[in-house]
């Protein structure tokens, strides 16, 4: 105990010594204090404020009430238990399907594996109801399979069921990111040395590369599950009666008026977020034998065992295939007159959706390209700060902006409200509080993207530069930050897109002088007018598009060399 | 343009967390020493010795957690690296991947805030000193690994810096490169007349580069002198050690006396030259006796065993059986010299002015 002590103290004085030379820095001490209070206003203040509404009651006395709530009402129990079922369940699935594909990309002899990039890149760039309402095209009540082709009457995709297919096509590209790398570090010498000591190619699987990616299943699952847990839109626009807790908080704080109530089953989910997150981060990551940035030491020798190769990428290649196809229904719903009962070609959907929507599309594109901006430069700014920097106040950044990943939009968006309703700190309604928004939900992938490019980057750059008079504001803008571009551009055009699609958070923010598309579609949706939302969502999808396209444009003018942004 | 300026550590100490965070442990441990301006001072010990600290000390990159930094009388202990007039060669070289060999030697120079006319000259003349000019465009990843340590060794030249500081400069060249490349550093810091300080883990590039080496282990100074003191008059057992090869023989002391010490070695008594008020008769030390002072032949004092011998070129090298105890032996230029075979019989004879007495621990 006393040696913790004293390791402690010895640390604490170090670093003091370490802020006197800070100190001297008035740019860097402000950045750093900069980064501090908006991480504290925007990430660790709403949170609380969501704690602390949960146990006090509208008259402000200490109040069990709202848990007692939680657990005597059967509805928030049934949320409970349902997002748990649905979080397992679609991680299950997710990870299975997103495993087939990172194998099918690392080990197969096969062509087309672009393809595959482009179906995990789909989920990123579109708006959050897609899947979800192709399905609800395909085989809803007027679904273009169940009821033009199969005739069936009263088909009810909405639900558990519709639930886990939408999920599942949505969040496995999640898992086969992560397992793609993870497979394409593991050394071949590796298995080739399992075969050459006798192990046939299926005891090399399951044997040695899936121990070896065993613990990046585990994770794959728990990111899942974080994201099933945490997902609103699919839930809104498909879930039905299958009520899940970030549905369970909406309904509670805005339907019900219960900003209090709505709180408590924030709580719950944010503690289960949470744990999942604490999980992943601290036990299984602990576990990875192979680095993500590791290179294997050759190429693999594909497989092209019929065998092997047939089942396997023949599931991809239809999974894939689905997921295009349901991307592409989209636009195709949106020029269609009543999808079911009239398959005429139409614009009126179009004229619809700018003449009534004109003002959600303009509000939703300056709001985000306001935020752009602002989470980029200070996404690489906390990265930097993290990764080269030792300061008194960084592991609050650090917990802060790792916090932030794992709150789900929903939480956020009721300790907002509770936040920023009242004084001191009034906000409600206001372009800055959506903007805030936006950037606390871009910001972690940001920072991420900053410190593993950082890692990569020899410090000793950093020291030569301050070695030769370079203030710490001068290596930021003439060393970290050409070295970092791509992932600061990355960072530009992924919050640009997160902006644009986001509604978890912001629902509980917007107000009659501020909509947004995401809303629009969810209103649509809402009163199955699935042509306008269609149009909505193709809308939404062609400014994206347009985005990307500009950023490429700008960045090759910039430097010809420089490598194009793929969101992948 | 010469800048004269000493440095002077006082009571430094540096303690860091222990890699498995369990506890602290000290770096540096209260160290002092003084560095007289124009000076050469190479920093010499084997890794985690504390070398490194003490020049990132210097350079602004670390704190000291005790002690006091004196650059020409002024501390300078709280003032960050680009406010200190130093300019440090970095072992990995820390080039700036994105800019061109000229822009990485003027970056320090753009931001002084120069006038781009002046930058290029003193770049280029920069340039012309290491030999690379009309490389200016290159980009770092084009140059060998020679090359490389040319652009930063520029890099900091350019700045005109007080004291320049090297960190294992040479450690990723080849050996021959490495021995021309130290032959170069030399010339241009006596051509400048620059305070530098060296931190090396290589012996022979301490010898042949500094006018004193500083030997350490263990956070702490084990001996500051010259060259030729530091290898014939080593102050500890370590330092023989660590700087070229010894061997060590047990031995007592007779009797200390002005000019020379007494003592026994083999039955044998021995007297070494040089006063040393530091023994006690009866005294038990260690004698340092390095293996090409060692003489063989058909005569000596002491019969051995050879029980290994090869030829090297410029030496034969042997291992002799001494009544039980191993010795190392170098005979230099062999050539037309009578070679001896394993198993051979041998006599033995130590020079007493080769001799040097170091305490035991």
């Amino acid at each position: 105990m006393t040696a913790f002590f004293r390791r402690w103290r010895f640390q604490f004085l170090d670093d003091l010594a370490q802020m006197k030379k800070i100190a001297r820095d008035p740019i860097l001490t402000s950045a750093i204090l900069l980064c501090i209070v908006s991480l504290f206003l925007f990430v660790v203040f709403p949170l609380y404020k969501v704690l602390q509404q949960s146990f006090f009651n509208p008259d402000g006395a200490f109040s069990l009430d709202a848990y007692k709530l939680l657990f005597t009402s059967g509805e928030n129990f049934k949320a409970f238990s349902n997002t748990v079922l649905l979080g397992s369940v679609v991680g299950l699935l997710a990870t299975f399907v997103g495993f087939m594909f990172a194998y099918c990309y690392t080990y197969l002899a096969i062509r087309g594996k672009k393809l595959f990039n482009l179906v995990a890149m789909l989920p990123m760039i579109s708006p959050p109801f897609a899947v979800a309402l192709s399905i609800i095209l395909l085989f809803g009540s007027r679904g273009f399979i169940t009821n033009t082709l199969l005739g069936l009457r009263d088909a009810n995709i909405y639900g558990f069921k519709g639930l886990i297919l939408v999920q599942t096509l949505s969040f496995f590209p999640i898992a086969y990111l992560l397992l793609v790398g993870m497979l394409k570090s593991i050394d071949p010498a590796i298995e080739d040395a399992a075969r050459d000591l006798g192990a046939s190619r299926w005891q090399t699987f399951r044997r040695v590369t899936a121990p070896l990616v065993g613990p990046g299943i585990a994770n794959s699952f728990l990111l899942v599950f974080i994201k099933s847990v945490a997902d609103f839109a699919n839930p809104m626009a498909i879930g039905g009666n299958f009520a899940t807790l970030a549905t369970q908080i909406y309904i509670q704080s805005i339907g019900n008026y219960d900003v209090q109530g709505g709180a408590a089953v924030a709580v719950l989910l944010l503690d289960l977020s949470m744990l999942l997150f604490i999980i992943s981060k601290y036990w299984v990551e602990k576990k990875v034998y192979v680095t993500v940035t590791g290179k294997a030491s050759r190429e693999r020798m594909p497989i092209s065992d019929r065998l092997v190769v047939w089942p396997v990428a023949g599931f991809c290649y239809a999974v894939a295939g689905i997921v295009l196809a349901l991307y592409i229904l989209i636009p195709i719903g949106s020029f269609i007159k009543l999808w079911g009962i009239n398959y005429s070609f139409t614009l009126d959907h179009y004229i619809y959706a700018f003449g009534v929507g004109s003002k959600a599309i303009f509000d939703t594109t300056w709001l985000s390209v306001l935020a752009t901006p602002i989470t980029g430069l200070l996404g690489m700014v906390i990265a930097f700060l993290v990764v080269r920097k030792r300061f008194i106040g960084k592991g609050f950044i650090n917990f802060a902006s790792l916090l932030s990943i794992a709150v789900p939009g929903t939480v956020i968006g009721v300790g907002y409200i509770l936040a920023f309703n009242t004084p001191p700190i009034v906000l409600t309604g206001t372009a800055t509080l959506l903007v805030a928004a936006f950037i606390v939900r871009s910001l972690p992938i940001g920072i991420r993207a900053g410190v593993a490019s950082l890692q990569q980057i020899d410090p000793a750059i950093d020291e030569a530069a301050a070695d030769l008079g370079a203030s710490s504001r001068q290596i930021f803008f003439k060393i970290t930050l050409p070295l970092i571009k791509t992932a600061f551009f990355s960072g530009l055009i992924y919050t640009f897109i997160r902006s644009m699609t986001s509604i978890s958070a912001v629902i509980f923010l917007i107000t009659a002088k501020y909509n947004l598309i995401t809303i629009a579609v969810l209103d649509q949706v809402e009163s199955a007018k699935f042509g306008v939302a269609s149009a909505f969502s193709t809308i939404l999808i062609l400014i994206v598009y347009l985005a990307i396209f500009i950023t490429n444009q700008v960045l090759t003018r910039l430097d010809p060399n420089i490598k194009k942004i793929e969101l992948t | 343009m010469r800048k004269m300026t000493t440095i002077e550590l006082r009571n430094i100490t540096k303690q860091f967390v222990t890699p498995d965070k369990a506890g602290t442990f000290k770096a540096v441990d209260d160290v002092s020493l003084r560095i007289e301006a124009g000076k050469f001072v190479t920093l010499l010990g084997p890794s985690g010795c504390g070398k490194t600290t003490i020049l990132r000390m210097i350079a602004g990159f670390e704190t000291p957690t005790a002690g006091e930094i004196l650059v020409d009388g002024k501390r300078i202990n709280d003032l960050p690296p680009d406010k200190r007039d130093s300019a440090m060669v970095f072992q990995s070289y820390a080039l700036f991947p994105h800019l061109s060999v000229f822009n990485n030697v003027a970056f320090g120079l753009e931001l002084k805030q120069m006038s781009a006319a002046l930058i290029a000259e003193k770049v280029n003349a920069a340039l012309q000193m290491v030999g690379l000019a009309g490389l200016e465009n290159r980009q770092p990843n084009q140059l060998s690994g020679g090359q490389q340590q040319r652009v930063a060794l520029a890099r900091a030249l350019v700045m005109e810096p007080s004291v320049l500081l090297f960190d294992e400069p040479l450690s990723n060249l080849d050996a021959k490169l490495r021995v021309h490349m130290r032959r170069e550093i030399r010339h241009i810091q006596r051509q400048l007349g620059l305070t530098s300080v060296y931190v090396t883990h290589d012996q022979s590039e301490a010898m042949s580069l500094s006018d004193q080496v500083i030997v350490m282990n263990h956070g702490v100074i084990e001996q500051i002198g010259e060259p030729a003191e530091v290898y014939q008059k080593p102050a500890s057992e370590f330092v023989a050690d660590f700087i070229g090869v010894a061997n060590f023989l047990d031995a007592e002391v007779l009797a200390t006396e002005a000019e020379k010490t007494v003592v026994r070695l083999l039955d044998t008594p021995f007297a070494v030259p040089g006063r040393r008020d530091d023994l006690q008769p009866g005294e038990q030390v260690r004698l340092v006796i390095r293996p090409e002072t060692v003489r063989l032949g058909r005569e000596g004092a002491f019969a051995a065993t050879v029980t290994y011998s090869t030829y090297m070129g410029p030496s034969q090298e042997y291992s002799i059986d001494l009544g039980g105890i191993r010795l190392q032996v170098e005979q230099p230029d062999p050539v037309g010299k009578e070679r001896f075979a394993e198993n051979s019989q041998v006599m033995v004879s130590f020079r007493e002015e080769s001799l040097h007495i170091v305490k035991k621990h």
